[in-house]
């Protein structure tokens, strides 16, 4: 029994230490990729996204080329070619650069499609009125469709948001010292495999809660009146 | 022009090589993912209490955490338990298992969408509950969800090359051991690249044509 | 014995020229077709409506009366044929001043001319993430170029004026169905245009909200002097306040004359078994 105890109390104090470890000098570059991330990642995912529903022919090719080309590969062999194969085409980028735009763009390819669905989903009605009523199609789109699909967005922007947390931990493999590459680093010090590597998993899946929970608050506050939701009617 | 083509058509053997064991890794991997998610279904669906909470919190633990630091526990922590796995199969092991929190998801949409007269009328006739599960809804809740599982696929081929990074020689792995060798990675990722590219196009076409297919079939 | 569709247009633009007594029709059509697909929506539709004229519209589910009101206001194209709105052509335009060649009308030229004319929906099109004084004020402001403050007394007077006062802060979801039909007569008359469409704006209600929009039409056709076109199912009413009624069948203006003569009295065929049908109800 006591042995039980003495186990568990090791495996919860060696859990403690790596945690340590990993929050003090892994989080923080995970966050850096991941805010980093976010913001390419929401930049093309609405520069794509409206491309592709524009009728402005050479925004709309490129917008499918670029969708078509990033969700096509995978992230880590993304990453891999910005950072090794780019420089013998002249550019050679830091590994932080490189995980930064790369895992962004490859987010914001999967939230474009996000975006164009969101549009396409509000209702045709809301095109008309807004015509009628003398909007331009950029004033309908802006003041008008967008605010509306905007609230449709929120629930898959908040999975690609943790798709994209997910991928920071490929960023070891270019060298980037985020949470994973800590840990592998740790394995090789201590013989804690288990405490290390569960802990590392815990520590994303709160990671990824908080996210999911920011989230939710971001669409109560933007569906303030909508129906369905509180403060709204049912219809 | 910094490309040299007589490399790339050289290294292209190896780099087939690799795109075979890429291959047999990610159908292994998906045949995994889709035993074990209707193993979590049908727990989420008839399951005691406890247990049914148990796994809902597993599922949502592996689909929220990175497939690369599950590879990592299943190919670093398990030999300390006592069971060693080749790199193969313990990548197939974890997008096995990372992926079947996702095609349990895509199975319980399946199953809600079987209209709940399905399961009164069965009940009726005298089925019980496992019979009725496998003989009457189950017919009906796959088919649909056919397109979704081909999604999955697609998925889990482009995370094969996480395998690289237990040393699995696969597509990815091919080309940076050739670009190490040779010193030029320019030709060997851009090909892998492609070849991601057109495999996962030609899969995507397939899988849309599947969805009408599908409907209007129905 | 069917008269062609020009003959009666012939007769309407003469009728509506004596009573405005005004050379120019506000609305023209002139031999208007509109497919869509293989389906002839319109068939070489002549219309003349007169300033201040207040026009109801019935027919069948599929006559294209919905068509002709969504044409006026160039949410609708044209195959054949022309449109006028106080003279100018809506799908032409002339490329260098009056004097040019005419060309296919671009989006500025439709929005100047959309200008003039508003439209209420049969299923309002409310937008939902504004409150009702936003959903009224926002055109004004972006498209009139009139400051929030301006937009919002126009707005506030045109609530009262729907009756629906206090429920500015109010969003639609928290609207009945009357209520938000009321706003959006309010939004559209907020522009004030010189021409009021109105597309079955009761049909999409339940029963009870149905009286407090006529209500706020009647007032409307009794008291302001622009031009309505009134898409109606609701033959009492239209009896009630039209000048003038179009019986639309087939895409073709099968009669066109006043309300004593359609409903009491009327001299077609198809425009008597049509009233048949629907008064029973």
């Amino acid at each position: 029994m006591t042995g039980l105890l003495h186990s568990v109390t090791q495996f919860v104090a060696t859990s403690w230490g790596v945690l340590e470890v990993l929050v003090a000098e892994g989080l923080p570059v995970t966050l850096a990729i991941m805010a980093g991330g976010s913001v390419v990642a929401v930049v093309a995912a609405l520069a794509a996204g409206l491309g592709r529903v524009s009728r402005i022919r050479p925004w709309r090719w490129t917008s499918t080329i670029y969708v078509e080309a990033f969700r096509g590969t995978s992230a880590l062999v993304q990453l891999f070619w910005f950072y090794f194969a780019l420089p013998r085409l002249g550019v050679t980028l830091s590994a932080m650069t490189v995980g930064i735009v790369v895992l962004g763009l490859n987010t914001g390819s999967y939230g474009a499609e996000v975006v164009r669905g969101a549009i396409q989903a509000v209702p045709k009605g809301q095109w008309e009125a807004a015509t009628a009523l003398g909007f331009t199609r950029g004033q309908a789109m802006r003041r008008i469709v967008l605010p509306q699909a905007a609230l449709r967005m929120i629930p898959p922007a908040g999975n690609l948001l943790i798709e994209l947390l997910k991928n920071t931990a490929l960023a070891l493999t270019i060298g980037l010292t985020e949470i994973t590459f800590r840990a592998q680093a740790l394995r090789s010090e201590t013989l804690d495999t288990a405490e290390i590597f569960t802990v590392a998993l815990l520590l994303y899946f709160m990671l990824a809660q908080v996210v999911s929970f920011g989230m939710r608050r971001a669409e109560r506050r933007l569906a303030v009146g909508r129906a369905g939701y509180p403060g709204g009617g049912g219809a | 022009m910094a490309w040299d083509w007589s490399y790339t058509w050289s290294i292209l053997p190896t780099l087939l090589k690799g795109l075979v064991v890429t291959l047999e890794a990610t159908f292994l991997g998906f045949a995994f993912a889709l035993v074990v998610g209707m193993v979590w279904a049908v727990i989420r669906r008839g399951a005691p209490g406890p247990l049914r909470t148990a796994v809902v919190w597993l599922v949502e633990f592996i689909r929220s955490t990175p497939l690369l630091v599950q590879l990592f526990f299943i190919y670093y922590v398990l030999p300390q338990w006592g069971l060693v796995l080749s790199p193969l199969v313990a990548g197939v092991l974890g997008l096995g298992l990372h992926y079947s929190a996702y095609t349990a998801e895509v199975y319980r949409s399946g199953i809600d969408a079987v209209p709940k007269g399905q399961w009164d009328a069965a009940t009726a006739l005298g089925f019980g509950r496992l019979e009725t599960f496998w003989r009457i809804v189950l017919p009906q809740a796959i088919p649909p969800t056919i397109p979704a599982l081909g999604n999955r696929l697609i998925a889990i081929f482009k995370d094969s090359p996480l395998l690289a990074v237990i040393t699995v020689t696969e597509l990815l792995q091919q080309a940076k051991l050739l670009g190490a060798e040779n010193f030029r990675y320019l030709e060997p990722l851009t090909l892998v690249g492609v070849i991601f590219l057109i495999l996962s196009l030609i899969s995507s076409r397939f899988v849309r044509w599947m969805e009408v297919w599908s409907e209007q079939a129905v | 014995m069917s008269k062609q569709s020009e003959s009666t247009g012939t007769r309407a633009a003469e009728s509506a020229g004596a009573r405005s007594g005004n050379g120019t029709p506000i609305v023209r059509m002139v031999g208007v077709t509109k497919r869509f697909g293989d389906e002839i929506v319109l068939d070489h539709l002549d219309l003349d409506v007169a300033r201040g004229e207040k026009v109801a519209i019935i027919g069948s589910s599929g006559s294209g009366k919905s068509t002709i009101l969504r044409i006026t206001i160039a949410l609708e194209g044209i195959d054949e044929g022309r449109v006028e709105i106080d003279g100018e052509s809506l799908f032409s335009m002339s490329k260098n001043g009056s004097e040019g060649a005419e060309v296919p009308a671009d989006e500025a030229h439709l929005r100047t001319l959309r200008e003039r004319v508003g439209i209420v929906f049969q299923h309002f099109n409310l937008f939902p993430h504004m409150t009702a004084l936003r959903n009224i004020t926002e055109a004004p402001v972006r498209v009139l170029g009139l400051s929030r403050e301006e937009a919002e007394v126009r707005a506030r007077e045109l609530l009262e004026r729907v009756g629906l006062a206090g429920k500015e802060g109010s969003h639609p979801s928290q609207l009945s169905g009357g209520q938000q039909q009321r706003v959006a007569i309010a939004r559209a008359l907020a522009m004030k245009p010189e021409i009021m469409l109105f597309d079955e704006v009761t049909s999409g209600l339940d029963p009870e909200w149905v009286g407090e929009v006529l209500n706020v039409l009647r007032d409307l056709a009794r008291e302001e002097s622009m031009t309505m076109l009134i898409v109606t199912h609701q033959m009492h009413f239209a009896e009630d306040i039209a000048d003038r009624v179009l019986f639309l069948d087939g895409g073709r203006i099968v009669e066109d004359g006043p309300p004593e003569q359609i409903f009491s009295a009327p001299e077609e065929a198809r425009t008597r078994e049509f009233l048949d049908t629907v008064l029973e109800a």
